[in-house]
């Protein structure tokens, strides 16, 4: 089965310097991607070159089998796009706006539009500039998830929004995932609640990505050491190293990627022992990831 | 019996589930025959990956305690004497490694652990 | 059907403008004569000619007026959420921009017919002398093309000029007034008028604009 979205060595750029480069992503079809990064890393920047709303200054970019920019209203009619910033005709109704939608998409549920428009608790006749916050985030999922599109690219889903609209629109979200097994690409800083539900993670910092792997991996990979006697050399280390803290006189600790319980052994031989290998969650993960991502893009410098 | 299941913590969400269903199968909480919530209903109430519940299901499955049925859900299987003690056993013993996990990093001793346990034991009968 | 959407759409945000103008391309007519009846003295044929003479710049100046703001105010709107919408929906960006112009000219037709049903009230109320002919229709034509030429202008402004289309516009139109103050004072009025020569009279872009505005001639 082809990838739903294939990107090569995209690179772009405002003004002169490079905010993208030699972004290279994945998305298996059927997987729940979350996309993490730092405010500022690209994210949104990689959302609009992917639907084919901004030119990339150079690589390829495939989504559902199609070439973007150049065919992207074609994948955009299998796509449901729900964006940070509400995006919809401010002086539209409800209704107005389920209409105006729908004509574009083939596949449009009326039915489903019709029963998420009631659990969410939308009134028709509401005009899109009054709705709050929450109601409007509701709509544009509510709307996305109509199409019954193959493939939701949701930025900042819900940001913002109180814990009750937060859980709706969350169970919304899974519902669908389980009834059309459609592809999501998610992109958010709430890091616990992508933990919940994807189960891929893509990791982007300063305009590149810097880890694309499976949710589980990532997590059960990146793990914190209490080392006694801890060795000097690590260049032969079969793990990456991505922090190193003295603790005590004779312990230090070692945040590593790529952890296999094997590696004791490695320690052992270098006179050194190992007194706790710790679990990090994925927020404590991806700290130590971005930390030590940029400890050594400064090395190498 | 779901209420919740914690991102964070470092037992992955699919064992959270599963373990939670041990335990109810093994205090007789739920019994053999009873309906587990669908796949859909539950992912959807706690808001995780639809796969994690079949992950979760099916692993219970594997140790013999539900059974799932092809279009009908999963169900609670007849769960002899043996395996509901042994899994009151795992459950007793993660406690238990927990508290052990938590005084060592405390930096208590199994002495002051003893001593602890046997004032707190009496007054919870 | 999607343009059925872009023409609702299209009809829900102008639809004060659009009534507003055709209220008044309706009653301008009635008004403008009734303004110089004074001046339309008696049967003669230049009286009747005069006693018009008000509604011909005053349809210019409601074309103009109703092509542009129907090209600059939903664009301003789209623009007002970076277009975003329309970029993720399942449409390309030439075939959206160009239901959303279809749109736009559909709806300004209703103008240029409430000024045509306007002439023939203003002309049911007078008697022309056999040497004068009404052209109610062909005015109202020549409403419709001037009202489309400005919407035409303003819009491909705005979709290619973007933000800067407004102040652009203004800007040019200050040039060209203060240009006309230069070559008056330097008393090249000659050269003025040259240049106006170039743009308004046929085949001049903005002719239209200037001639041929009669309602009643020989």
């Amino acid at each position: 089965m082809t990838d739903a979205i294939r990107i090569r060595d995209l690179a772009w750029r405002a003004g002169r310097e490079f905010a993208i480069r030699d972004l290279s992503m994945t998305v298996p079809t059927g997987a729940i991607y979350g996309f993490l990064g730092p405010n500022g890393s690209g994210k949104t920047t990689t959302i609009r070159l992917m639907l084919g709303m901004i030119p990339p200054a150079d690589g390829t970019i495939e989504v559902l089998s199609h070439a973007i920019p150049r065919f992207c209203h074609r994948a955009l009619a299998r796509i449901g796009y729900v964006p940070e910033k509400l995006h919809l005709y401010g002086n539209l109704t409800v209704d107005e706006s389920i209409r105006f939608h729908r004509a574009f998409y083939e596949n449009f549920d009326n039915e489903e539009a019709e029963r998420l428009r009631r659990r969410f608790a939308l009134r028709e006749d509401q005009l899109v500039s009054r709705l709050s916050k929450g109601e409007a985030g509701k709509l544009m999922m509510m709307l996305a998830l109509s199409q019954r599109a193959e493939l939701l690219v949701l930025d900042e889903p819900t940001d913002g929004l109180d814990p009750v609209v937060r859980r709706e629109v969350l169970s919304a979200l899974v519902e669908y995932v389980d009834s059309k097994k459609a592809t999501v690409f998610i992109s958010s800083h709430l890091v616990h609640e992508q933990e919940r539900i994807c189960d891929w993670v893509g990791v982007m910092d300063g305009g590149r990505l810097i880890a694309e792997l499976p949710m589980q991996e990532f997590r059960s990979g990146i793990k914190r050491l209490r080392v006694s006697q801890a060795p000097a050399a690590r260049d032969a280390a079969p793990f990456a190293l991505l922090s190193r803290e003295e603790l005590t006189i004779h312990d230090e600790e070692w945040v590593v990627r790529g952890w296999q319980p094997e590696m004791r052994e490695w320690f052992q031989r270098a006179g050194a022992e190992i007194r706790e290998v710790q679990d990090l969650d994925l927020e404590e993960s991806f700290v130590e990831l971005l930390r030590g991502a940029r400890v050594n893009s400064q090395e190498v410098k | 019996m779901f209420s919740k299941v914690d991102p964070r913590s470092p037992t992955p969400i699919y064992a959270q589930i599963a373990d939670r269903i041990r335990v109810a199968v093994a205090s007789g909480e739920i019994s053999a025959g009873d309906g587990l919530p669908s796949v859909r209903a539950l992912a959807t109430r706690l808001r995780v990956n639809p796969a994690t519940v079949v992950q979760a299901y099916r692993d219970l499955e594997r140790d013999a305690i539900v059974e799932m049925r092809q279009g009908a859900g999963t169900f609670v299987a007849v769960v002899g004497a043996d395996l509901r003690n042994r899994e009151r056993a795992v459950a007793a013993k993660r406690i238990v490694q927990q508290m052990l996990n938590e005084a060592a990093r405390l930096g208590l001793s199994p002495t002051d652990l003893r001593d602890a346990f046997d004032r707190e034991l009496p007054e919870t009968k | 059907m999607m343009f059925a959407q872009i023409l609702w759409t299209q009809t829900k945000w102008t639809r004060a403008m659009v009534l507003g103008f055709a209220a008044l391309a309706f009653l301008m007519p009635v008004g403008g004569w009734n303004l110089m009846a004074s001046q339309a003295g008696g049967t003669s044929p230049e009286g009747f000619i005069m006693g018009f003479q008000l509604v011909g710049p005053l349809a210019a100046f409601i074309a103009c007026l109703s092509g542009f703001l129907m090209a600059a105010y939903p664009w301003s709107l789209d623009h007002a959420a970076n277009h975003v919408y329309p970029l993720s929906l399942p449409i390309t960006w030439p075939s959206y921009v160009t239901q959303r112009f279809v749109a736009g000219a559909i709806l300004l037709a209703i103008p240029a017919v409430a000024l045509l049903v306007g002439c023939l009230l203003a002309l049911s109320f007078i008697a022309l002398p056999p040497v004068l002919h009404a052209y109610p229709v062909g005015f109202a034509l020549r409403f419709f093309f001037a009202t489309l030429l400005a919407y035409s202008l303003s819009f491909a402004l705005q979709y290619l000029g973007g933000r800067r289309a407004a102040p652009l516009l203004l800007g040019a139109l200050i040039a060209f007034l203060v240009t006309g103050v230069v070559l008056q004072v330097l008393g090249l009025e000659g050269l003025q008028a040259a240049i106006a020569r170039l743009f308004l009279q046929w085949p001049g872009p903005f002719a239209i604009f200037v001639e041929g505005w009669r309602l009643v001639d020989v």
